[in-house]
């Protein structure tokens, strides 16, 4: 361990130089995109605020605690599979992209 | 087994409490009727919803820690999260809004009344819906989460494996998510008859 130092520097000199840039050989893309991230935030928020708020806007327009409670429900569910629309839109969309380039590269 | 000391200890000493009483002619003191007339209807109803938000949160995150591990265990092998990898999050967040939701119906029935009104018959009934709808939803939100979430894991790791096996995955999640509506469903039919406290 002793002879790693031995570079004609001090630790605290090696230290305080700037490490030489190299390329790095690894993938240092985030692996999820801000997009998706966004996205399933903004779902989260939705899905918390749009069936307890409509429970609320239909008990303030007189319907009872049980319809209403079967409107927010029917809500959360409408939030749900808009989330999974969205989710195979995307896909089929990059699904394309990908078989695109690969006719690409195949000619 | 941690619990036999303790469950034995429990028993005995009901043993001995039970056959003083027994002996000593209070026998009639064990009553499960008297208890279950003297425990305030305001008691049930809470702990109805307590127990429905509660275990229906339970599930949830449980669920969610499920798909969770799963997702970013598959995601060492195919390094691409995309929205339809989190679809299965959003299949668990919607059980706690199911247990969120039941909860705010459920407590639209309390309220104050005077003192000797409370053990009225139809505040009773109220208090056993609650109780037992807040039951009903709870451990069905718990059982639906844990199903959604072992499927939502299972399709992160066919996902990782072969893309394309994704959406025959998901139509099976969706089937899982729906068991948590029947015990809404049912929830709500059973309050829905119990009027407010104080009502009648």
């Amino acid at each position: 361990m002793a002879s790693r130092r031995g570079q004609g520097k001090s630790y605290a000199e090696a230290v305080a130089s700037p490490v030489p840039e190299k390329p790095s050989d690894s993938d240092v893309t985030p692996a999820v995109p801000t997009n998706v991230i966004f996205k399933l935030l903004g779902f989260s928020v939705a899905m918390i605020s749009l069936p307890i708020g409509m429970y609320f806007i239909a008990v303030k327009f007189g319907a009872s605690p049980t319809v209403a409670g079967i409107i927010a429900a029917v809500a959360a569910n409408v939030v749900l599979f808009t989330y999974v629309y969205v989710a195979w839109q995307d896909d089929r969309l990059e699904r394309e992209a990908e078989t695109k380039k690969n006719n690409k590269k195949a000619q | 087994m941690g619990l036999t000391y303790p469950a034995g200890a429990a028993t005995v000493s009901l043993l001995v409490i039970g056959g003083y009483m027994l002996f000593h002619g209070d026998g009639e003191q064990f009553n499960v009727g008297q208890f279950l007339e003297s425990v305030s209807p305001y008691a049930w109803a809470n702990i109805g919803i307590a127990m429905c938000i509660g275990l229906s949160v339970v599930g949830a995150s449980w669920g969610i820690f499920l798909t969770g591990s799963s997702i970013v265990g598959g995601g060492v092998k195919a390094p691409r999260i995309r929205t339809k990898n989190l679809i299965s999050i959003i299949f668990c967040e919607v059980v706690a809004i199911y247990g969120v939701i039941m909860a705010i119906v459920f407590s639209s029935k309390l309220n104050l009344v005077p003192d000797d009104e409370i053990f009225s018959g139809s505040n009773q009934y109220t208090g056993y819906a609650l109780f037992w709808g807040g039951i009903t939803v709870g451990m069905c939100n718990l059982i639906c989460g844990i199903s959604v979430g072992i499927n939502g894991s299972s399709a992160a790791l066919a996902d990782a494996a072969d893309g394309t096996l994704f959406v025959k995955i998901l139509v099976i999640e969706i089937f899982s998510s729906v068991l948590g509506l029947f015990g809404l469903i049912i929830g709500l039919l059973v309050t829905g008859k119990a009027l407010e406290f104080g009502a009648a």
